[in-house]
């Protein structure tokens, strides 16, 4: 999508000149770099290493992990080292990495939001306060978001949902125990 | 292109505090990082400094209701509630209050809100943690640097360079054609689950306006069943809103009637334990349909289920569509 006709040199606000509206753009010198040259892998000649997976095209590097020749087109880059898509699929060593997360399913946040939610009908909270802490114990330990790295959310959810449990116990120690007393 | 295991993040400027959806910008060694709250999860996009060819923020309204304005909102309410008989002067105070935040909003809203974008050589993505003026303009002072330092600055006639660049990925007519089909999913607006949970709004309505004044214990069950068809076929909608089936649309008019739900069981529980000197769980019918403010709460009840069935019943005749 190329960027609308603005007066850029005008400074640091440009005005659209189709909607009048006063935009802020900042340029960097990625814009003016050459295109990426196409990552077409080239044909391998009699005696040259073969991709892997593409016997027919040249192998230019080999994975870091388990050594695979891989052509241009395979290769995957990470840093300093090449990984095939094998690897990388697999999740294998440093492909483990953090760094090539694109998701994360936030744990603590359910097991926080479980016992809090099912106050808005208390009856819930008898299975809601148990479920959140069977979750809490079972994913303690299971990655956390990537930019939170603590767990206050499972020790909120833990005390909360003991709390419940304690009031639901009281509870029916309460009734069973007025039960037995009789109304005398 | 990449850092190590443990990259430590800092916040950036800008966050978007949605009840269901948030986003926020984190600057991690050489990329930003850009996260997308689903409340349960989490999605990320990296932005390599190296990578990025221009920020764009353009002026424009951003009407966001966030979670900090609820909060603001029902601070005031729980204020006016408190307030109420304590002085004759303070109902016009706490009314005062509320068009001042209100205008205050709008204003910001409308005169002080913007969209910024992030353009890469094979990409263009909105920042929705970027819709105010003042935080756009304290994340451009912060990334800016970071990106100069890694590319360098731009030199020469750059602005007639870029007379003959676009930024972002090239739009090509071909386009549309390598689109494969599992990127395409047709998001229909209604289901039979939908139907069933429109359905049983209307029932619910049209059986808290009919019984208002002759509550028995089988109106009462019935009352019970359909609100079990009510959360069971919301779950399904949660559920079938989540598989990509169901449009977003429906799946807040759950949450809304959940919501309401619950508000309306606990005041009619303090209703009862008010009239009856407890709180029983299923209190008597005939007592409590002889109250005025239970007969209230009734009707503000069933008026609100036939709004929200109305709402589904249009959610469920929107035409359907298909989105990438």
């Amino acid at each position: 999508m190329p960027l609308p006709t603005w007066e850029l040199a005008a400074g640091d606000v440009a005005v659209c000149t189709s909607c009048g509206s006063a935009n802020r753009v900042r340029v960097f010198p990625a814009m003016l770099a050459p295109p990426p040259a196409s990552a077409r892998a080239e044909v391998a000649l009699d005696g040259e290493a073969a991709c892997y997976d593409h016997p027919s095209k040249r192998a230019v590097a080999a994975c870091h992990q388990c050594g695979r020749f891989v052509c241009q087109l395979c290769s995957v880059e990470s840093g300093s080292e090449i990984w095939c898509p094998s690897c990388v699929a697999a999740g294998a060593g440093r492909a483990k990495s953090a760094n090539l997360d694109t998701a994360r399913t936030l744990y603590d946040s359910t097991a926080l939001i479980l016992p809090l939610a099912s106050l808005l009908l208390y009856p819930f909270t008898l299975i809601a306060a148990p479920a959140s802490l069977v979750l809490a114990a079972m994913t303690w330990s299971r990655p956390l978001s990537l930019v939170r790295r603590n767990r206050w959310r499972f020790v909120a959810a833990i005390l909360i949902s003991l709390t419940e449990i304690c009031l639901w116990t009281l509870g029916i120690v309460y009734l069973v125990s007025g039960r037995f007393r009789g109304p005398g | 292109m990449n850092s190590p295991t443990s990259e430590r993040y800092r916040k950036l400027p800008g966050q978007r505090r949605g009840f269901l959806h948030g986003g926020s910008l984190w600057m991690g060694s050489d990329h930003i990082l850009a996260v997308k709250s689903l409340r349960f999860r989490e999605e990320y996009k990296r932005f390599y400094l190296r990578d990025i060819q221009s920020i764009i923020v353009a002026n424009r309204p951003r009407f966001h209701l966030s979670t900090r304005a609820c909060g603001i909102a029902v601070l005031w309410l729980a204020v006016a509630i408190a307030a109420r008989n304590r002085a004759p002067w303070a109902p016009a105070v706490m009314f005062l209050a509320a068009a001042g935040l209100a205008v205050s909003w709008l204003y910001v809203s409308y005169f002080h809100s913007c969209s910024c974008r992030i353009y890469t050589a094979v990409s263009r993505d909105d920042l929705p943690s970027i819709y105010r003026t003042w935080t756009a303009r304290k994340f451009l002072s912060e990334v800016e640097p970071r990106i100069r330092q890694v590319q360098g600055v731009l030199q020469g006639n750059w602005v007639e360079a870029l007379e003959e660049r676009a930024a972002g990925p090239a739009i090509s007519p071909a386009s549309p054609a390598i689109i494969r089909p599992a990127q395409v999913t047709a998001t229909r607006s209604r289901t039979p689950a939908s139907d069933i949970f429109v359905g049983s709004l209307f029932a619910d309505a049209a059986l808290n306006f009919l019984t208002l004044h002759f509550t028995t214990r089988t109106f009462e069950w019935i009352s019970y069943a359909l609100a079990f068809v009510e959360i069971g076929s919301a779950v399904v909608i949660f559920l079938q809103h989540r598989r990509g089936i169901l449009r977003a649309g429906m799946q807040r008019l759950a949450i809304a009637t959940l919501i309401l739900m619950g508000i309306v069981y606990y005041i009619r529980q303090i209703i009862a334990g008010v009239a009856m000197g407890n709180r029983p769980v299923l209190p008597d019918p005939s007592v409590l349909a002889a109250l005025p403010n239970y007969l209230v709460l009734r009707q503000v009840y069933a008026g609100v289920c036939l709004i929200l069935g109305l709402v589904g019943a249009a959610l469920a005749l929107m035409p359907e569509s298909d989105t990438v």
